[in-house]
C-alpha cells in the first residue's frame, strides 16, 4: 500500500508535487531523522551495554539494572507516572535535528530551483505558483515533522524495550512499571497535536523565510535573518521594547504551547508537558490568528514573486 | 490557416532598456519559425513572453490564452526547452519521467520510454552524472512525447557537438512535427536549421525588422556572382549589400526579377546567415 502512495500513478498534480518534494529533499525529511535516531541508539547501547555502569548518583556508578533494583515503591511509583515526560525528553535530539531541516528547507525552497535553473523546467510544466508553493510550504510544516514523529516513536519504543531488559532480575516486571503506564496511543496523539500546532504557530516565520528564499539573489539565510535583525535593533533602541524579538522567539520554539500564559524568558525554565487538550487550547489566543492572517499575506507575496521571476 | 500565436503592440522594458519595442508578429499553425537576431536582440524576450514566464505591455494571445495570467493552463498545450539547461541536477532519469506523468494530462509515458530506448541513458542514474549530451536527449525525449501543439526552442543545441546537433534537429522532425504543430526555434546555428523553417523572423534591437516565409525569401532575395566584367553593371542595380571575397564580389539584391540578374552572372538562393548579415547590417 506504502508502495503505491510513495509512487506516481498517471495524472495527479499534486500528490506528484508532494513526491518531488521528497525526491528533492530526502535528506531533509528521511536521512537526518533517521542518523539522529540510529546514533542516539547506538550511543544507548554503548553506555549501558559495554560501559556498563553509566549512572552516576552521588559519586557512585550504577548499571540501569542496579538502579531499577535499588528503587523503592515510592521511586517505582514516581517512574511510572514520569514515564511519558521521559519519553517526550528522550526524542529532543531527533526534534532539534529535524528544527533545522525545517528552516534550511524553506530557506533553499525557491531559491535553489533558481540558482539551478530549474525554474525554466518546473514552469514549462502545467502547474501553478500557488500549487507549487503550498507543495512546499505543506512539506516543510507537515511532512518533515510527521516522518520525524514516525522515527520519535521508534525510538521510544527502542527506549521501553532496553528499560525492559534491564527490569529482568530485579522485583518489579516491565509491563507494570514500563509498558502500562505509557500509553503509547496518547503520547503519539500528544506528539502529532503538538507538532501541528507547532507549524501553524510558527507559520509566520516559515513564510517569511519562504519569501526570503524567493527575493534572495544569493544567500537566502542573510536576507532572512538581517533585516529583521535590524529591525529589532531599531525598535530595541527607539523603543526600548523586543516585541519583534519575541515574536520571532516565541514562534520558532512553539513558546505559545508550552506555557500559553507566561511570557517568553520563563518558558525554558517553567518546561513541563502539556496535555493534548492544553496545546490545542493556545489557539484561542488571538495571536494564533493574527499569525495565520500574516502568513497568509506573506505566501500571497512568495507566490506573485514567483510568477514574477522566472530568472 | 488559423493564427496560433498573435502578437499586437508587445512591449518590454527593463529598466530604461527597451527589449521589445511595439511587436506585431502573427504566427499560424503547421510552421516551423526559425527567430533569429544577434545577442540581447530581444529574441529570449520575446519567448519568453509567449510562454508567460514575464510580464509584458501589449496585447499577447497565444492559443487563446493570455500567457502571463494562464501560464499553467497554457502550458497543457505549449512546451519548451530553454537556453540553458533546465533539468533538475538532484533528481533522477526515473524520477523526471515520473513526475512530467504526474503534472502533465498529455504525456506518453510509452513514447518517452520509446525515444530514450534507443540511446544509452542510465535510468537510475542522476541528472547531474549525466553528459551535456545525454541530459538534452532526455529532455528531448520528455518534452516530445508531450502532445502539445506549440514547441518552443530557444537555443536548444548550445554547447552540444555536431552530431548531438544534427540528431537533434532529425528526431524533432521524425517524431513530432505535423502540421498540427508549430515549432519556435531561436539559435545562433542559423545554417543548421535553414532546411527545416519554413518561417524566418529576424529581430534586431527590439524591432522586428523582416517576417517572411522561405519560399519568398528565395524568390525575394537572390545572390549574384558577376564576372569581373559585369561587376560595374550589377552594382549600378542597386543592390541592398555587396561582399568582395578572395578577389570576386558577390551582391545582395531585394526583389529583382531573377532572369534580369541572371545577364549579369550566376543567380544564388540566398543564404539564411548572409541575409541575417544584411539585415543587421543594413538600413
Amino acid at each position: 500500500m506504502l508502495a503505491s502512495i510513495v509512487k506516481v500513478n498517471g495524472y495527479n498534480p499534486f500528490k506528484t508535487l508532494m513526491l518531488r518534494e521528497y525526491w528533492e529533499n530526502r535528506r531533509a525529511i528521511f536521512t537526518t531523522p533517521l542518523v539522529i535516531t540510529a546514533a542516539s541508539m547506538v550511543l544507548i547501547i554503548i553506555s549501558m551495554g559495554v560501559l556498563g555502569r553509566a549512572i552516576h548518583i552521588d559519586g557512585e556508578s550504577f548499571t540501569l539494572s542496579e538502579v531499577i533494583a535499588n528503587m523503592s515503591a515510592h521511586e517505582a511509583q514516581e517512574l511510572s507516572d514520569h514515564i511519558n515526560h521521559l519519553l517526550l525528553a528522550s526524542v529532543a535530539p531527533i526534534m532539534i535535528g529535524v528544527w533545522f531541516c525545517m528552516v534550511f528547507t524553506t530557506l533553499g525552497s525557491l531559491y535553489d530551483e533558481r540558482k539551478d535553473n530549474s525554474i525554466l523546467f518546473w514552469k514549462s510544466m502545467p502547474i501553478s505558483d500557488v500549487q507549487t508553493i503550498l507543495s512546499k510550504i505543506l512539506t516543510v510544516t507537515v511532512v518533515i515533522p510527521m516522518v520525524a514523529i514516525g522515527f520519535s516513536f521508534i525510538f521510544q519504543i527502542f527506549l521501553l524495550i532496553v528499560g525492559s531488559f534491564h527490569t529482568i532480575g530485579t522485583e518489579y516486571s516491565a509491563w507494570d512499571l514500563l509498558w502500562s503506564s505509557t500509553n503509547l496511543p496518547a503520547l503519539v496523539l500528544n506528539e502529532i497535536v503538538y507538532m501541528i500546532m507547532f507549524s501553524l504557530w510558527a507559520l509566520p516565520v516559515f513564510a517569511w523565510l519562504m519569501l526570503s528564499s524567493v527575493i534572495a539573489k544569493r544567500t537566502p539565510l542573510l536576507v532572512a535573518t538581517i533585516p529583521v535583525a535590524l529591525l529589532a535593533l531599531f525598535e530595541g533602541l527607539f523603543f526600548h521594547s523586543e516585541y519583534l524579538v519575541r515574536f520571532v522567539g516565541m514562534r520558532l520554539t512553539g513558546a505559545h504551547i508550552l506555557e500559553s500564559n507566561k511570557g517568553f524568558s520563563q518558558n525554558f525554565i517553567d518546561f513541563s508537558p502539556r496535555t493534548t487538550l492544553d496545546i490545542i487550547q493556545s489557539a484561542t489566543q488571538p495571536a494564533f490568528w493574527v499569525g495565520l492572517g500574516i502568513a497568509a499575506a506573506l505566501l500571497c507575496v512568495t507566490v506573485m514573486l514567483r510568477k514574477r521571476n522566472s530568472m | 490557416m488559423t493564427n496560433i500565436i498573435t502578437a499586437q503592440n508587445l512591449s518590454k522594458s527593463f529598466g530604461s532598456f527597451q527589449a521589445l519595442k511595439n511587436v506585431d508578429l502573427t504566427i499560424q499553425k503547421g510552421q516551423i519559425v526559425g527567430i533569429i537576431g544577434a545577442n540581447g536582440a530581444g529574441k529570449t524576450t520575446l519567448l519568453n513572453s509567449i510562454l508567460g514566464l514575464t510580464t509584458y505591455d501589449g496585447e499577447l494571445d497565444v492559443l487563446g490564452f493570455d500567457p502571463y495570467v494562464q501560464r499553467d493552463e497554457l502550458m497543457k498545450k505549449i512546451c519548451f526547452i530553454s537556453d540553458v539547461a533546465t533539468l533538475p541536477k538532484w533528481m533522477r532519469v526515473c524520477e523526471a519521467l515520473d513526475f512530467v506523468e504526474g503534472v502533465h494530462p498529455s504525456f506518453d509515458r510509452e513514447k518517452a520510454l520509446g525515444f530514450l530506448a534507443g540511446t544509452s541513458v542510465p535510468f537510475d542514474k542522476k541528472i547531474r552524472h549525466l553528459s551535456k549530451g545525454m541530459i538534452v536527449q532526455v529532455h528531448l525525449a520528455l518534452i516530445m512525447a508531450i502532445d502539445a501543439k506549440i514547441l518552443v526552442l530557444d537555443e536548444p543545441t548550445l554547447g552540444l557537438d555536431i552530431i548531438y546537433r544534427k540528431k537533434f534537429y532529425h528526431q524533432l522532425l521524425e517524431d513530432f512535427f505535423d502540421e498540427d504543430r508549430t515549432i519556435l526555434i531561436t539559435t545562433h546555428q542559423v545554417d543548421e536549421i535553414e532546411n527545416i523553417l519554413s518561417q524566418v523572423v529576424f529581430i534586431r534591437e527590439g524591432n522586428i525588422v523582416l517576417t517572411a516565409d522561405m519560399d519568398d525569401i528565395g524568390e525575394q532575395w537572390m545572390v549574384l556572382n558577376p564576372p569581373q566584367e559585369n561587376v560595374a553593371a550589377a552594382r549600378a542595380l542597386s543592390p541592398v549589400s555587396e561582399q568582395t571575397l578572395l578577389g570576386r564580389t558577390s551582391f545582395i539584391f531585394n526583389g529583382k526579377a531573377r532572369a534580369e540578374l541572371a545577364e549579369l552572372g550566376e543567380v544564388n538562393r540566398i543564404n539564411l546567415s548572409d541575409l541575417f548579415v544584411t539585415l543587421m547590417d543594413g538600413e
